[in-house]
């Protein structure tokens, strides 16, 4: 028995590692948010590319992409790193800046529900825009039905006590990036 | 990468407990302190001729149409530190006033039984010619004693064309991208620890981290990325732009040496643009043009890494392994081909490595390949490999002198022999891997011995 | 009727409902479809039919959005995970777009799973979901379709993929992805020149500069035409001028392909677009100028090949014309046309290797086609030799022990007759079939009829090459030989492999890579897609569609990757192994270990039985007392066996197991060990 166990433990010391990489969930890739925020909140004919606020050119494919001209494509660069992770928060810090700006002045292009949407959550800190179908229609228009009623409900009431009493701008900037740095809106599912 | 039974037996006698413990012997114990060390891989894509450089033939083997040579120019004399002498194109020169910091290793075999581009380089990235673990993010591993970069590696050129599993965090990063993402890491507020949404952020993908499929696991790593993301955010912000009139050599070693310096990067992978992959004879013609541009590119980035500096003590030469290596050699020749008008084919049994830097000894000659010149008399073993003599093959060679063995083997052992599996070992035991990922010979056979002749 | 737990299609008879609208009735009580539940919603959805639209709100009509929904109703916790299962299922069906504000979601929850996918499915984007879906299948998935209203420029590149997916909008044959001949697709012309025009081109736009080079060529031919034409001209005197102008073939070809794209040259120069009209010119040359006295040429006959010729090229530079972005940008896969190929000389069909496929696929001297037929088994049949082969070699001690190894006969059995298909096919997958030289990707050339005889079969043989897919070198009866490419495309159409592969790879799409799926329930889905596709294959594609969108495995938010979330239906899963190795074991061990009685070791590797002690679950395994072993010993047994260095010791006995299939068993009866010490089990 003992001589068994031994073995087993010898074996499970020679073994390959497991191969983790493959098989967590991947970031769904920049042309895949993209695909899905533009189809939430944009006009038909003005799609949002999340591309255009990379922090740099040449980054894309780091977030996740098939691209390879001339080869087989496989989905690389997918899996969460510490450089992806700062590139995706630098980029979606730029697109969410976007939109809390959107309040004053447009910034990004806006189909008329989004618009309407928008409006009404730029209100705050105004009690109307802590309304909770108000903040529930702004947390769909970003992250439709991916995520469950757990996530929103974490998110609003962390809005509702930390930036009760912070400007408009700023709040629906951060509400954004809360909601787009969530790994029901990056991951694949 | 499992034990051999002689290993076995050997821990085994120490103890069952030590089974689960990571071997790290005394070489590993005292490089787990600051000390910089770092890995530069340059890859010479699409098998390059090792003739056209360290492995040289002479003109009058040309001449009895054994191997061709479009160069037309007799090759010279290269004699190693350790009296090991090989003959060298003169289409090296460039590279000598380095020669006392790199190694040239010849003869060195590589994917049994494939001679396929891709199989190869993952023969000589991962051990396996149909994929697996890379041996470059291993480097950069806890268990080496060092504490880790951010990323296993930076890539400043063309992508790598390998099957490998393990290159999450093998990143391509040019230099031209550099300037505007140093800009934009300023301007970010980065991810801190304290601020409530930071904190909010952080709070929600951990909680989605906890179960036991791949979301979470995927949630967790993001989770970690966000950890170490502040840090990366600190190093990128610090990047400053290659000058962008430099040559790209030296821009591409500039950038990885701030990677290095800021411990954005354990290693690096650098391709050169050229492809050596000589088919027809009108390809094969222009090999040294090729070679010639190649070659200045070694240089450059030798002598970028001698210029840069790591530190106020040290240039980036003396803190970096670096590693210049092609998937394979060449054939001589094409049978049926006419010596003057013959392109080359693919060698696996004979390739030539330069080893260099930081754990090296430089100046050394390793190994060597058959079929010198063309009086020279193939072995039995050498003749069941390659009937048609098209091919350059390993010597045996005595690991425990570091010589190549003269004789004529009549049958092929690959414990014989120098391969790349022994190439690996040998910079893993520079880094401090453990022994448990040392790659073996093969199949039922024992691990590649370490080149330890070839370590400072 | 619906057998019990089967979810319900189109093909089941069902009543219509007093809307009009179909009612879709199953039998048994499993599942949505047979609950009372679901009768309950279809029920409401009838009362509140005459109110509620059901079809798409047109824009200008106000439809309850976003902001009017309730999503989160804490009152029915399956109202969360259906809305989930709609905007996964939109954003799946609709080429990665989901649900927008002008979905009704409200009403869609009204409706049963398959009316709502069947609503997806109608939406003209779900072609571009097919598509996407075929270039997965074929390796060149790429992160976009589109760009703004247009295509991206790639989704032309692959004209089976496209002709399928037409076909399963248009109500045809899905399985068109499998022919390997077919129409072009070209792409709308390049708004914009790679390099920008100079010298005397310098100023024009890419439409221009088209216009520019068709009449360069134009003029070319009218030129030694209008030479021959009227008074009749001294015979050798226009044979040399016509001589002449056949030797600037090249330099015509490459001055008139300076307008254009690599991927439009690419086309040109398979079609041989230049080339072929003036083969035809030099073979009527050859036949009236060589060695025939001045006064028996016939220059008519010359000149008549030259304007057939020129007459040809104008056709075909009007059907070239019909491309450019001003009259030819589809905004949905249903406006993607093909290519009249009747416009070019001597092409009736394009073969369906497009431009990065040729590049991606390259062939060299030395690899005799090997990459290609690599890839057709990957992608066709799911049988990836280069991922999954057998354990790689042992160091051979001769070249002819390497060749004689199993090891690699495993894997050339099936490459190297695969790769005939291809032998006629050099650089780019250029046609070299009549000419006597063949030019490889690698540039270097071989005579073709030389190269070719590595396929030829032996005298005696009953057929000409040894060419076809080989199911199994142990089973010479299951090849499927054949000859050429249309033979290749016959075969991937009758092979249930690449039904199976059709579906693994769907499962694949739409839940995830590497993801654990019971071969049970594959065979089952797999038998299910045959049987449909004998009748309508497009709407087995749907069909197949709707039954991964409706398992488990589609559902689950936190998949285990190697775990087994669906199963056939009858199947009890707990009576089998995991499923996770349940496959493994079949193939590999089974043989052997078929009883604990009185098959090899006394295990029984194909069952699953309580263990003693109740706890847990086990291989029936008997010890040399017949008494049934503990868990941990046997899987410590199975560890050692698959790690074993000894050839005696070593498992499977003198059989070859896939490297990856033995480290998933070793990795699950490793995972199995530490879980039983966790639990304290002794």
């Amino acid at each position: 028995m003992r001589r068994l166990f031994a073995l087993a433990l010898f074996v499970m010391a020679a073994a390959p590692a497991a191969q983790a990489e493959v098989l967590s969930s991947q970031f769904k890739g920049l042309a895949a948010a993209s695909r899905e925020i533009s189809r939430r909140i944009a006009p038909g004919d003005s799609p949002i590319e999340l591309g255009k606020y990379l922090p740099a050119e040449d980054l894309e494919r780091l977030l996740g992409s098939w691209a390879g001209f001339g080869n087989e494509h496989n989905f690389r660069n997918g899996v969460p790193n510490a450089l992806n992770m700062v590139i995706w928060h630098a980029t979606l810090s730029r697109f969410a800046a976007a939109v809390g700006e959107s309040c004053a002045t447009p910034r990004l292009p806006m189909q008329a529900r989004f618009r309407a949407t928008l409006k009404k959550v730029c209100a705050w800190p105004a009690e109307s825009a802590r309304d909770e179908a108000v903040l529930q229609a702004f947390w769909l228009a970003l992250m439709g039905y991916q995520a469950p009623e757990a996530e929103y409900a974490a998110w609003r009431d962390f809005f509702r006590s930390a930036y009760a009493a912070k400007p408009a701008a700023e709040t629906v900037a951060a509400m954004t990036l809360a909601i787009a740095m969530n790994p029901y809106f990056l991951l694949h599912q | 990468m499992s034990l051999s039974r002689r290993r076995f037996l050997r821990y085994a006698a120490a103890g069952g407990g030590t089974l689960l413990v990571p071997r790290i012997g005394a070489r590993e114990a005292a490089a787990a302190v600051a000390e910089p060390h770092f890995f530069l891989m340059i890859v010479l894509n699409g098998g390059a001729d090792p003739a056209y450089m360290f492995d040289a033939r002479p003109l009058s083997m040309t001449r009895a149409g054994r191997i061709q040579n479009y160069l037309g120019r007799e090759p010279f004399p290269y004699r190693g530190n350790n009296g090991i002498a090989t003959l060298a194109s003169p289409l090296v020169e460039p590279l000598l006033p380095f020669r006392h910091w790199f190694s040239v290793l010849n003869g060195v075999y590589m994917a049994p039984g494939f001679d396929g581009h891709l199989q190869n380089m993952n023969f000589l990235f991962a051990g396996n010619p149909f994929g697996g673990e890379s041996f470059v993010p291993h480097l950069n591993l806890a268990e080496t004693g060092r504490e880790r970069a951010s990323l296993d590696a930076v890539s400043p050129s063309d992508p790598l064309p390998v099957n490998v599993d393990n290159h999450s965090a093998v990143v391509s990063l040019n230099p031209w991208a550099t300037g505007g993402l140093a800009a934009s890491m300023k301007e970010l507020r980065p991810i801190q620890a304290g601020d409530p949404l930071a904190e909010f952020v952080r709070g929600r993908v951990k909680a989605n981290a906890a179960g036991p499929g791949r979301f979470a696991a995927g949630a967790q790593r993001m989770l970690d990325g966000l950890d170490g993301a502040p840090s990366v955010q600190r190093q990128l912000a610090k990047l400053v732009p290659p000058h962008p009139e430099a040559e790209p050599e030296n821009q591409a070693v500039d950038l990885v040496a701030q990677c290095f310096r800021q411990s954005i990067a354990r290693s690096a992978i650098y391709v050169l643009p050229e492809y050596f992959d000589v088919h027809s004879a009108e390809q094969a013609r222009a090999q040294p043009k090729l070679f010639t541009a190649a070659i200045a590119r070694l240089r450059e980035i030798f002598e970028a890494l001698d210029e840069t500096p790591f530190d106020a003590r040290r240039s980036m030469m003396d803190v970096t392994t670096v590693m210049v290596a092609s998937e394979f050699g060449r054939t001589m020749r094409i049978a049926g081909s006419p010596i003057h008008a013959t392109g080359t084919n693919h060698n696996s049994l004979a390739n030539s490595i330069l080893l260099a830097g930081k754990g090296i000894r430089g100046g050394l000659v390793v190994g060597a390949s058959d079929l010198a010149n063309e009086r020279a008399q193939p072995s039995g073993a050498h003749r069941a490999m390659d009937p048609a003599l098209e091919k350059a093959m390993g010597t045996p060679f005595d690991f425990a002198a570091m010589r190549p063995i003269s004789e004529l083997p009549d049958h092929f052992e690959i414990e014989d022999h120098l391969t790349i599996a022994s190439v690996i070992n040998t910079i893993y035991d520079l880094f401090g891997v453990p022994e448990s990922r040392y790659r073996s010979l093969g199949r039922n056979l024992p691990v590649a011995p370490v080149l330890h002749g070839l370590l400072a | 009727m619906g057998t019990a737990g089967e979810p319900c299609y189109r093909e089941m008879q069902g009543s219509v409902r007093a809307d009009g609208r179909r009612f879709v009735t199953c039998g048994g009580g499993r599942g949505l479809f047979g609950s009372a539940r679901r009768w309950a919603l279809a029920a409401a959805a009838a009362l509140g039919a005459a109110s509620a639209s059901l079809t798409p709100a047109p824009a200008q009509q106000r439809s309850a959005g976003i902001e009017d929904a309730r999503p989160f109703p804490t009152a029915n916790p399956d109202g969360w995970a259906k809305r989930r299962w709609i905007e996964k299922t939109a954003r799946l069906l609709r080429g990665g777009e989901g649900l927008g504000p002008d979905d009704d979601v409200d009403s869609l929850m009204t409706l049963p799973e398959d009316e709502i996918a069947r609503r997806f499915m109608r939406d003209a984007r779900f072609g571009d979901m097919v598509l996407d879906f075929n270039l997965f299948m074929l390796g060149f998935k790429p992160d976009r379709l589109r760009n703004g209203s247009g295509y991206e420029r790639t989704a032309f590149d692959f004209s089976n993929a496209i002709a399928s997916a037409q076909a399963v909008l248009a109500g045809g044959d899905y399985l068109k992805l499998f022919d390997l001949r077919g129409p072009l697709y070209l792409a709308p012309l390049s708004d914009e020149p790679e390099d920008p025009p100079a010298g005397a081109d310098a100023g024009l736009t890419s439409p221009q500069l088209r216009l520019k080079v068709m009449a360069e060529v134009r003029a070319a031919f009218a030129a030694v035409i209008a030479r021959g034409k009227g008074a009749r001209p001294n015979g050798d005197w226009y044979c040399s001028l016509v001589g002449k102008f056949l030797e600037r073939r090249d330099d015509i070809a490459s001055r008139f392909v300076r307008a254009f794209n690599d991927a439009e040259v690419f086309v040109f120069t398979r079609v041989q677009l230049i080339q072929g009209p003036f083969a035809a010119v030099a073979s009527v040359h050859a036949e009236e100028c060589d060695g025939q006295p001045e006064q028996w040429v016939e220059i008519p006959l010359i000149v008549g090949a030259l304007e057939t010729a020129l007459y040809r090229l104008d056709r075909a530079f009007a059907e070239i014309l019909k491309h450019e972005p001003a009259a030819y940008r589809p905004r949905s896969l249903a406006e993607f046309r093909p290519f009249d190929l009747t416009a070019l000389i001597d092409t009736h069909a394009w073969l369906a290797f497009g431009h990065e496929q040729s590049i991606a696929l390259g062939n060299s001297s030395t690899n005799f086609n090997r990459k290609r037929a690599a890839y057709v088994l990957k992608r066709f049949f799911c049988d990836d030799i280069v991922a999954s082969p057998p354990e790689p070699p042992a160091p051979a001690r001769s070249h002819a022990q390497a060749k004689a190894e199993n090891t690699c006969i495993a894997c050339h059995a099936k490459l190297d007759p695969m790769a005939g298909f291809f032998r006629g096919h050099g650089a780019y997958f250029f046609d070299y079939g009549r000419m006597s030289a063949i030019v490889f990707d690698d540039l270097s050339t071989a005579e073709r009829t030389k190269y070719e005889a590595a396929w030829r079969a032996q005298p005696g043989a009953n057929r000409e090459w040894n060419v076809g897919y080989v199911r199994s070198a142990a089973t010479p009866d299951g090849t499927a030989f054949g000859n050429t490419v249309e033979d290749l495309s016959r075969i991937i159409r009758a092979a249930p492999e690449a039904k199976r592969c059709v579906v693994r790879r769907l499962f694949e799409y739409m839940v995830a890579p590497d993801q654990m799926i019971d071969s049970g329930w594959l065979d089952h889905l797999t038998q299910a897609f045959e049987r449909e596709a004998a009748v309508d294959s497009g709407e087995a594609f749907r069909n197949a569609v709707l039954r991964i969108a409706q398992s488990r495995a589609y559902r689950e938010r936190d998949l285990a990757p190697r775990q087994c979330y669906d199963f056939a239906p009858g199947t009890n899963p707990g009576d089998a192994p995991p499923c996770r190795i349940a496959h493994v074991l079949k193939k590999n061990c089974m043989s052997c270990h078929d009883s604990a009685q009185d098959g090899d070791g006394n295990l029984d590797l194909g069952r699953w039985i309580a263990a003693p002690g109740g706890r847990e679950r086990t291989f029936p395994h008997l010890d040399k007392f017949w008494d049934q072993v503990r868990p941990e010993e046997t899987l410590a047994k199975i560890a050692e066996r698959l790690a074993a260095r000894d050839p005696e010791l070593r498992m499977p006995k003198n059989r070859l197991m896939r490297a990856d299939e033995r480290d998933e068993l070793m990795q699950w009866a490793q995972q199995e060990l530490v879980r039983l010490r966790q639990r304290g089990e002794r």
